[in-house]
């Protein structure tokens, strides 16, 4: 039978429980690191939603956080608006954003979706570095508070930690309500094979518009997150790197494993931390940080320890061209 | 009433006439073959029947309603659904969820209650899983159910394929060269198989390279070269037609067939 708590679930309660005592142990500093480690899980997790789920790869995932970004900080500029109320228009301006991506989906499949997902990345950047009057272009907007809401506002970094944590938490669990359920199943069944989906009687176009509008929101809430913590935006933030980062993320986290993201997230944004001290590591820490994505992705598209064993037995099997009983089928 | 009625069926493609006035019906309690040298538009007339393409003229007409033309997600709920020549399993998924795939259209929620737990999805999801059980031991395949589908050996592929088409509960069930690949011993069983699907689904419509098990089970036969129709009956009224034998072996062949 099914159990009813399963691995990954019991691995998510782990690294909760660890984010959720980790401010009592950490400087301000870490703790800065550990708020963007929950920016990058909010926003992986839902680019896997898109790629694992929805089997689109996206590489122009920033323009949603981009977009989330600069909408609270152009409402907070312009109108004084609080966080609470901003929150609302980050949710129907990047789903709107979503919405808008997924239209061409009606004629275009495959690695054409890509590419774009890469322009419209480029296009919404552009957008923001000229549109001065709204944006403020290049200047970028400056001194945004900490979060408020409904006329309270965060004093401390770890007040914004918990906030952001619990988006953590929503996030995952939203996902999981909606990877179990018909939509996910459908969702799931069209990456495997559209073909196939189409003649069981699901509607392509519109779950890939769903899917696309949700990926945006949630990526949008944490791009807004992104704005109230660094307390400023510019355009040069939301380059592709940033995209790129986000793939890195999930594809060592494991395509549609959302657990998997939240440890990649925190290795991926930990670890080019911690080599910032070791001079010789800083330097060459791309090229490390590549190696790690390759050798990951070698070990079979998974965090190793979610599927260690598998994964190494897979790997000296293969340097001792041996097969494992389960590569027998 | 016939139960599926096919009206001077015609598809072009360019130049090329796939599917030419193509008419056959299929009664109802019976196993209906689509047979046909390679390239005769055999899968181009499921594709047809299944909506995947548009007909340029005829007309489609399952149980005295017109269904030409209609999108594939209107056919699947009218009573028409498909297994492919090729597996086309979904393969990361558990064949639970294949199967449950394959009854999409009869679990009524929609895709804004899919969001968050409501009374409605959960007694939906739990009436449906049960019924998995259910299609699962009818095709065989309860022992596999939460392993992923492509780990199941080949011949079990197939038959999740055949559950998951019924799990659509179908009227009319199109099994796609269902016995490609298989040895001897899984042809015979598979032929006693698909007999036996007739208690659940009204007509079976087969397309098979197999000949043995295509004269075993089918109750009529159709017989298409070069997208059209060139024979339709019993099967031992088609396999003494000249027709048919020139169209499998040549005219040379078909002669020396007749001469022995």
């Amino acid at each position: 039978m099914k159990k009813y708590l399963d691995t990954r679930t019991i691995i998510f309660i782990i690294i909760m429980a660890g984010m959720a005592v980790a401010p009592f142990v950490t400087d301000p500093y870490q703790l800065r690191v550990l708020i963007s480690c929950e920016l990058n899980m909010i926003f992986a997790m839902s680019l896997n939603l898109l790629m694992g789920i929805g089997g689109t790869v996206s590489f122009g995932h920033a323009a949603f956080y981009s977009i989330g970004a600069y909408t609270t900080a152009c409402l907070w500029y312009h109108f004084g608006w609080d966080y609470s109320t901003n929150f609302i228009f980050v949710i129907l301006i990047t789903g709107l954003a979503g919405l808008l991506l997924a239209l061409p989906m009606s004629r275009i499949t495959g690695r054409y979706v890509t590419i774009i997902t890469l322009s419209f990345a480029e296009i919404v950047n552009l957008i923001i570095r000229n549109w001065d009057p709204v944006t403020l272009g290049q200047m970028g907007i400056v001194g945004i508070p900490n979060i408020t809401l409904f006329g309270y506002r965060f004093k401390t970094k770890i007040q914004f930690f918990y906030f952001a944590l619990i988006f953590v938490i929503l996030t995952y669990i939203f996902l999981k309500w909606l990877v179990e359920s018909k939509l996910g199943r459908n969702l799931q069944a069209m990456r495997d094979d559209s073909i196939a989906a189409e003649a069981m009687g699901i509607k392509l176009f519109p779950n890939k518009v769903i899917v696309f509008t949700i990926s945006a929101i949630i990526a949008g809430i944490a791009g807004s997150l992104y704005a109230h913590l660094m307390t400023y935006v510019e355009p040069a933030t939301f380059n592709a790197n940033l995209s790129f980062n986000c793939i890195s993320i999930v594809v060592v986290g494991g395509l549609g494993n959302f657990t998997g993201t939240l440890i990649g997230s925190l290795f991926l944004t930990i670890l080019p931390e911690y080599l910032r001290r070791f001079e010789f590591l800083f330097k060459y820490r791309m090229i490390a940080y590549g190696m790690v994505l390759v050798i990951v992705m070698w070990l079979n598209h998974s965090i190793p320890g979610l599927k260690l064993k598998q994964s190494v037995q897979k790997f000296f099997a293969r340097l001792l061209h041996r097969k494992t009983a389960d590569q027998e089928v | 009433m016939s139960l599926l009625e096919v009206k001077d069926l015609t598809i072009r493609f360019g130049g090329l006439v796939a599917v030419d006035n193509l008419s056959f019906t299929m009664e109802e309690g019976q196993v209906t073959s689509l047979i046909g040298p390679n390239g005769a538009g055999k899968t181009t007339v499921i594709n047809l029947l299944t909506g995947f393409y548009t007909p340029n003229e005829g007309q489609v007409i399952l149980d005295g309603e017109d269904i030409t033309g209609n999108p594939t997600d209107v056919v699947v709920e009218k009573g028409l659904s498909r297994t492919f020549q090729n597996i086309r399993l979904f393969s990361n998924m558990t064949v639970e969820d294949n199967v449950l795939i394959g009854m999409q259209h009869r679990i009524e929620y929609g895709s804004f209650l899919s969001l968050f737990p409501n009374p409605r999805k959960n007694s939906w999801e739990k009436k449906a899983r049960e019924e998995v059980g259910q299609i699962l031991q009818r095709v065989d395949l309860s022992e596999y159910r939460y392993d992923r589908s492509t780990s199941l050996p080949y011949g079990k592929q197939r038959k999740l394929e055949i559950g998951r088409a019924l799990a659509a509960q179908p009227k009319i069930l199109l099994l796609d060269e269902p016995a490609a690949g298989m040895n001897p011993v899984e042809k015979r069983e598979l032929s006693l198989f698909i007999k036996s699907l007739l208690k659940d689904v009204k007509g079976i419509l087969l397309i098979e390279h197999d000949m043995k098990l295509v004269m075993d089970i089918s109750d009529k036969i159709v017989v298409l070269n070069h997208g059209a129709k060139i024979c339709e009956g019993r099967p031992e009224e088609v396999q003494s037609n000249p027709e048919v034998i020139e169209a499998y072996l040549g005219r040379k062949g078909a002669r020396n067939a007749a001469s022995k």
